[in-house]
Order: C-alpha cells, then sequence, then structure tokens
C-alpha cells in the first residue's frame, strides 16, 4: 500500500457521522495503489493530482445515496468501484477547468498544468479517462452513467462560455449550474441508487453546490478552490452575478466584452451586494434537496449532512 | 403507512369510500355511497396536508389483488389532489410577479428593455416551477404505485418460502 491523500477535517467530520470512514480509507488506498501500478511516464503527474488531499465528496454522496435507498449493510464492490471512479473523472474535469480558465493554482497548490505543462495535463487526463472504464468492467449502468456524465459536462462547459458577458438572469444560471455541478452530483446519486430515485436529489445538491462555490468566491473564500478572479474577468454567469445584473447599468459593465478596471470593480461591489439575495436563492434551494430526500429515499437521514455540509460551503 | 398519498386502509378502517359496499341499492344507496366517498375525500385532505413524508418510501406488507386496485384509485386521487394543490401553491407564489406585467403590456408605450428582462425571467420561473411540479408528482405517483405492485406480487408469493422452487426439466434427446 501507498501513502494515501488527507481529508480535510470538515470532510473528515461528515465522513465519520455518515459512518463511512473504512469505506473511505479503502477508497483512499486504492487510489494510491492505482497511482503507484501507472507508467513512469504518467506517475508524478497522477501523484500530484491524486495525493495532494481531497475532500472525496463525491465518492461521500455516491456511498450515501446507496444508504439511503438500500439501508445498512456493507458497500457493494460495484459502488466502492464507482466511487473511485468519479474520483478519477472529477480530477479530469479540474485538470481540464484549470487549463481552461489558465487558473495556476487551486486550493493553494500549482495545477498541474502549470506543475507539468499543457500536454502532459491534457495527456494525463485521458490517461485517467481510460483507466475509469477499464476499472468499471461490466457494469453497464455505471458505463453509461459515467458516458452521460463525460457528455454533459463537456456540454456544460461550452454552454457556460458561450453564456458569459451575457444579460442573463436566475434560471440561466439554473440552467448552467444543472448541467456542471449538478450534473456530476446527478450521476453520484444514480451511481449510489442505482434506481435514478435520487437522481433530481442529487441534482439539487449539485446546484446547491455550484452557488455556494460562486458565493464562496466573491467573499474570497478558499474553500471550494478559488476561481472567483477569473470568473469576474470572463464574464461568468455566476449566482450572485445573475442577481446583480438585474441592474442595468451593472448588466452594462458586466457585458462588456474588455472591461476596465472600474468595469471589474463596480461588478464585484454588485456581486458583494447581492450575496444576501444569493443566500436566500441558496436557502431555497437546499430546502427543495430536503423535500426530494424526504420523499424519495427509504432512509432520508443519510443525505441531510450532505446537504448541511454542501450549504455552509458559502461561508455565511 | 408507506403510500405517499393517503392509507386506504385507514379509510376502510373508518367506514371510509367502502362501506355499505352491495349492501345497499337503488338511490339511496347511490347517495350513501357518494356521501361514503366524500367523507373519504375529506379525510384523504386531511391526510394530504397533514403527512410528515417520514415513513413515504419503507416496505409494505403483502396486500391482495382487489385490495390493490381499491388503493391504487385511492393514490391516484390523492396524487391528483395534491397536484392539483401544489400547482395552486405555484401559482399564487408567482401571482405578483406574473399579475405585474399585465399593465405594462397593455400600455401604449409597451414595456422597457429592462422589463422585458424580468418579464422573461418571472415567466420562465414559474414555467419551471409547473413543470417541476408536475415531474415531482409523476415520480412519486410512480413510486407509490410500485410500491404497491411489489406488495401484491409479495402477497401472491408462494406460502412456504423455505421449500425450494424445482423447475422441471428433461435434457433434450
Amino acid at each position: 500500500m501507498n501513502s494515501a491523500a488527507s481529508i480535510d477535517a470538515t470532510s473528515a467530520s461528515v465522513i465519520d457521522t455518515l459512518g463511512f470512514s473504512d469505506e473511505m480509507t479503502e477508497l483512499r488506498e486504492r487510489i494510491a495503489d492505482w497511482v503507484a501500478t501507472c507508467d513512469d511516464e504518467m506517475r508524478d503527474a497522477l501523484e500530484w493530482q491524486f495525493l495532494g488531499g481531497s475532500k472525496y465528496f463525491r465518492p461521500l454522496t455516491i456511498f450515501a445515496c446507496h444508504r439511503a435507498t438500500h439501508g445498512p449493510g456493507p458497500i457493494p464492490p460495484q459502488i466502492m468501484t464507482s466511487a473511485l471512479v468519479i474520483e478519477f473523472f472529477h480530477n479530469v474535469s479540474l485538470v481540464i477547468d484549470d487549463i481552461v480558465d489558465r487558473s495556476p493554482e487551486r486550493r493553494g497548490r500549482a495545477t498541474m498544468h502549470t506543475r507539468f505543462g499543457e500536454l502532459s495535463a491534457l495527456m494525463t487526463s485521458g490517461y485517467i479517462v481510460a483507466e475509469g472504464y477499464l476499472q468499471l468492467g461490466d457494469d453497464l449502468q455505471a458505463i453509461t452513467l459515467f458516458s452521460e456524465l463525460l457528455k454533459r459536462l463537456g456540454v456544460a462547459e461550452c454552454m457556460q462560455w458561450r453564456l458569459r458577458r451575457q444579460p442573463l438572469g436566475y434560471e440561466d444560471w439554473w440552467r448552467i449550474a444543472g448541467e456542471d455541478t449538478g450534473s456530476m452530483f446527478e450521476i453520484c446519486a444514480c451511481l449510489g441508487d442505482r434506481s435514478g430515485r435520487l437522481r433530481t436529489f442529487g441534482g439539487l445538491l449539485g446546484r446547491l453546490y455550484h452557488g455556494c462555490d460562486d458565493v464562496a468566491d466573491v467573499r474570497g473564500l478558499p474553500a471550494l478552490g478559488g476561481g472567483g478572479k477569473e470568473d469576474l474577468r470572463d464574464g461568468i454567469l455566476t449566482l450572485p452575478a445573475s442577481i446583480a445584473i438585474t441592474d442595468p447599468d451593472i448588466s452594462v459593465a458586466f457585458c462588456r466584452a474588455d472591461p476596465s478596471d472600474e468595469d471589474l470593480d463596480l461588478t464585484a461591489a454588485a456581486f458583494t451586494e447581492a450575496l444576501p439575495a444569493a443566500e436566500a436563492r441558496l436557502d431555497e434551494i437546499a430546502e427543495q434537496a430536503r423535500e426530494e430526500a424526504q420523499l424519495f429515499a427509504k432512509a432520508p437521514e443519510m443525505l441531510d449532512p450532505l446537504i448541511l455540509q454542501t450549504r455552509a460551503l458559502s461561508g455565511r | 403507512m408507506t403510500s405517499t398519498g393517503p392509507d386506504p386502509f385507514q379509510f376502510a378502517r373508518d367506514g371510509g369510500g367502502q362501506q355499505d359496499r352491495g349492501g345497499t341499492e337503488g338511490p339511496a344507496g347511490l347517495a350513501d355511497a357518494f356521501a361514503g366517498m366524500l367523507e373519504a375525500y375529506a379525510r384523504m385532505m386531511q391526510q394530504v396536508a397533514g403527512q410528515s413524508g417520514a415513513d413515504r418510501t419503507g416496505d409494505r406488507p403483502a396486500i391482495g389483488p382487489a385490495a390493490a386496485l381499491v388503493e391504487a384509485a385511492a393514490i391516484a386521487s390523492g396524487s391528483s389532489l395534491r397536484y392539483g394543490q401544489r400547482l395552486t401553491e405555484v401559482f399564487a407564489r408567482h401571482q405578483a410577479a406574473l399579475s405585474e406585467m399585465v399593465p405594462n403590456v397593455t400600455t401604449p408605450q409597451g414595456t422597457a428593455p429592462g422589463d422585458d428582462r424580468a418579464n422573461a425571467e418571472a415567466v420562465r420561473s414559474f414555467l419551471r416551477e409547473v413543470g417541476e411540479t408536475a415531474l415531482q408528482e409523476a415520480r412519486r405517483l410512480d413510486q407509490d404505485l410500485e410500491k404497491l405492485g411489489e406488495a401484491v406480487a409479495s402477497g401472491a408469493a408462494p406460502s412456504d418460502p423455505d421449500q425450494p422452487h424445482k423447475r422441471r426439466w428433461t435434457p433434450k434427446p
């Protein structure tokens, strides 16, 4: 066994609360063992990406959705492998996002492309995806779900870029967030419950995560990896942006192709002012997620800590 | 109770919609049946309004096919009522924003570009919630009927589950 990645204290506490400490240890060991067996050409980059620390929130969502639907008992091997592969695919999405956003750092560490170069980062991403499908073996349901995920993430990234610097609103944000982070958590829920009953719950949890990320960025919190400055510069429709640009003056500054420093200051201030309204929207989404859990999970109490942890990420 | 709708067994215990079935003939019987239906309806409404949701998705006891049809009808009725009620709630939530649009679109000057955006946003939000309400209710109904089907299947299962099921077969010559 090789040294596994660390988990931050908050995530560890939720993992403990839900009773998945052993499963998470096994997952981290499987990741570390896999990295150790990879081609020498890729290993440094993979160690950098996978062994530097993670919240493991997506695997946790899979485990929790499984228990919420199927009740207590050991996590089956198929579900454990799904958790492993979701962590693979999530990391691929991070690497690609960082390249697209030209982000030099994520959570205080150099991004993969900054440290190893774009070619290495792109090729390593392909390597991880191929390994993911290999790990899934004959689990056709999971293969279908992971394929859906990769396709939707690709569409979401293109849609988000195409819709930047446009005078849109909350409903557009809802759509973007649903396809971006929402699709990730929708798939996590489906991988865990294997019936599709918690798909909508997953979508809501993902939107909640996406929105909290947007709000935390405005607050300058590092909790979710940053990215606020890039979003502001690129005119990305974040949750606070969707609320702030209902003001015509803010909308004009936000939509400008080449925003000045004054434009950026104006929009940044307006986004900060929009935070209470954004928090209210996040409360609504959290409530919807809770209702979904109550209606469609056998053990909704397994899902409450996920909602609470996610909601706390906005740093309110 | 395991259904997300009202509990028809409770109706039966209370002498609800099934009371006097076949026991009274003619107009009086029809009137009694109608009254029973109204009583059942009233109780159903109370249960729809008062259910906690915490016990909605557990396993349910076995049930016979005939009783299942009665329960399916009750589940479907409860679902329709709940859907109507929730649609009304959605409309009530959006009524103010939607009615604000009417004077704007009827004035000769029309609407300002900012108003157009706000109106579009209000309508989209309303339509999304209407769609979500329909989808959620359909999923609830589907879940309830599926559980009912499972209970029927469990009721029809062999009485001695310990006896191994042996398939009779002979190899082809």
